[in-house]
């Protein structure tokens, strides 16, 4: 059974301004998919739909086997991770420590428990020597992988990425593709950054103007230059350069 | 700009990360200090000597706990121009002008003292910590809850601020602060960016399970050490307030002398 499918999907924020456009999408357990599409193709909209954030979609949308529907969301959103484009967003309170703590509390478990699932988290994402800093005096790139870790905390099935590697240094882009690559829950990630997407996704969906293109295998995607081009998109870098010698 | 970076880090202190490492629970702070607050609005407004000696506790709070004493007062001063304002007319108005003085004098030193037991409460414990606090003197977890989230919308509301100057600031390079007609706009824009931001956060603080109230956490407290605590701040609070320590003292030192 998969684990994210959605049915005919329908959206608009406002009457008469269509985002999303008739989405079939099934995503199996475990797999990482790349959602890649120009601006304003709706791949932020397509994620938020999966947890809920935005409702009042046509069609059906199951995650982890339970109708997207409000009486559903607590439970969904317990095993759904989001990590926002903006980790100023997603991080609010004063530590690192601190943060990554707030989502495993509300879940009622006991403090000691609490700590071990912070500590794991913060391993996941190499960032145990940060666990006392001050979010506001730490860089972009650490504040992502903070916000990852506050995810992952919360141990859930699904992690949904929107633009993770936005702002990063090529080293902590590096760092970042080695930790999605090191994790074991299904994923889906929403990118400009078609080389990460090569590198981190086997399938790959390809939006253009709220409708899906295509979906398949990433390789073939990410190399066909005339699809690409023709939805406004260019090669990953790294084929650009095989072309050129 | 300077001083918006420096609001922003202030608010940061005041949701310190020293959770309980001070040991003593933060309801003992509350409680002492508004026993203290109690104490020092209590005295009659002549009576400045008997006022004069509750800085013994800002004192001591300030030297046990190391507390910067020019950090505070920077932040306090405000406090002490308002207080003057206030008091200004009672030397015109009370019985006699060196009564009015006196009392305009009791009321500014009782602003002070207020504001700066406040003051070392919050950068002792943290916002949190006082939440804490309050969640269990039974106020309603509504309060709590959005006096947390107001503290927050305040930092959101900060930075969105510095951000926004900073633009301007670059592109109107010479211009001292923000040119009136752009006034509206920016407050405008800088309200529905703020709440767009603020939108953010509380999205993705319910995506974490947040579900309308903030899991109190308690750190690791010294039941003993708060007991303590409690009891000989609220002895010694007493005492400067039915003694006046400073008048005793000085009692004291002459019949030494003598
Ligand atoms: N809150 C909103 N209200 C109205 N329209 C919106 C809203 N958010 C997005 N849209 C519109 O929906 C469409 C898809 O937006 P979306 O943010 O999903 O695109 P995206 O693929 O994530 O783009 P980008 O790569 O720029 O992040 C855009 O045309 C956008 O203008
Ligand atoms: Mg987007």
């Amino acid at each position: 059974m998969a684990d994210i499918e959605m049915k005919d999907v329908n959206f608009s924020y406002q009457k008469g301004r269509q985002v999303l456009y008739d989405i079939n999408i099934s995503v199996e357990r475990g797999k990482s998919t790349g959602l890649i599409g120009a601006n304003g193709a709706g791949k932020s909209t397509l994620l938020k739909l999966l947890v809920g954030l935005i409702n009042g979609y046509k069609g059906t949308i199951e995650v982890l086997g339970q109708p997207v529907e409000k009486k559903n969301l607590t439970d969904i959103r317990k095993k759904v991770g989001y990590v926002f484009c903006d980790s100023e967003s997603q991080l609010f309170m004063s530590t690192v420590y601190e943060d990554v703590a707030f989502g495993v509390r509300n879940y009622g478990y006991s403090e000691e428990i609490v700590q071990k699932k912070v500590m794991e988290a913060l391993h996941k994402v190499n960032i145990e020597n940060l666990k006392d800093r001050q979010i506001y005096r730490m860089s972009g790139g650490q504040k992502k992988l903070a916000s990852i870790a506050t995810i992952l905390s919360m141990e859930p099935e699904i992690v949904l990425f929107d633009e993770p590697t936005i702002a990063l240094d090529p080293k902590n882009r590096r760092n970042l593709i080695g930790v999605l690559n090191g994790m074991s829950e299904t994923k889906i990630i929403a990118s400009h950054d078609l080389d990460m997407i090569l590198d981190t996704c086997e399938e790959t969906i390809l939006l253009s103007e709220g409708k899906l293109i295509c979906k398949g295998k990433t390789e073939d995607i990410l190399k066909n230059k005339e699809l690409l081009e023709e939805h406004d998109m260019e090669l990953p870098l790294c084929m650009q350069d095989r072309r050129g010698k | 700009m300077v001083k918006l970076n420096r609001a922003i880090k202030d608010i940061h202190i005041t949701d310190n990360a020293d959770d309980g490492k001070k040991g003593v629970h933060p309801i003992s702070w509350l409680l002492v200090t508004i026993v203290y607050i109690i104490a020092v609005v209590s005295f009659s407004k002549y009576n400045i000597i008997g006022l004069a000696g509750m800085v013994l506790y800002i004192l001591i709070q300030c030297i046990w706990y190391e507390i910067s004493v020019t950090g505070m007062i920077k932040r306090i001063w405000p406090v002490f121009l308002f207080t003057v304002l206030l008091g200004i007319a009672n030397p015109f108005f009370d019985r006699t002008v060196s009564a009015g003085v006196l009392s305009m004098a009791t009321l500014v030193l009782k602003g002070i003292f207020c504001v700066a037991a406040s003051y070392i409460l919050v950068v002792q414990t943290g916002i949190r910590q006082i939440c804490y606090a309050l969640h269990i003197m039974r106020l309603p977890k509504e309060i709590v809850t959005v006096l947390l989230l107001m503290h927050r919308y305040l930092i959101v509301l900060l930075k969105e601020l510095e951000r926004m100057q900073l633009a301007y600031k670059l592109r109107a390079p010479g211009h001292r602060g923000l040119h009136f007609r752009t006034w509206g706009s920016f407050v405008g824009l800088l309200l529905l960016r703020s709440m767009d931001r603020a939108g953010e956060v509380y999205e993705s603080m319910k995506l974490r399970g947040f579900n309308g109230t903030f899991q109190m956490f308690s750190g690791k407290y010294s039941h003993i050490g708060s007991i303590v605590y409690l009891i000989v701040w609220g002895a010694a609070i007493l005492t400067m307030r039915l003694f006046p320590i400073f008048k005793m003292a000085e009692v004291a030192i002459w019949q030494i002398l003598r």
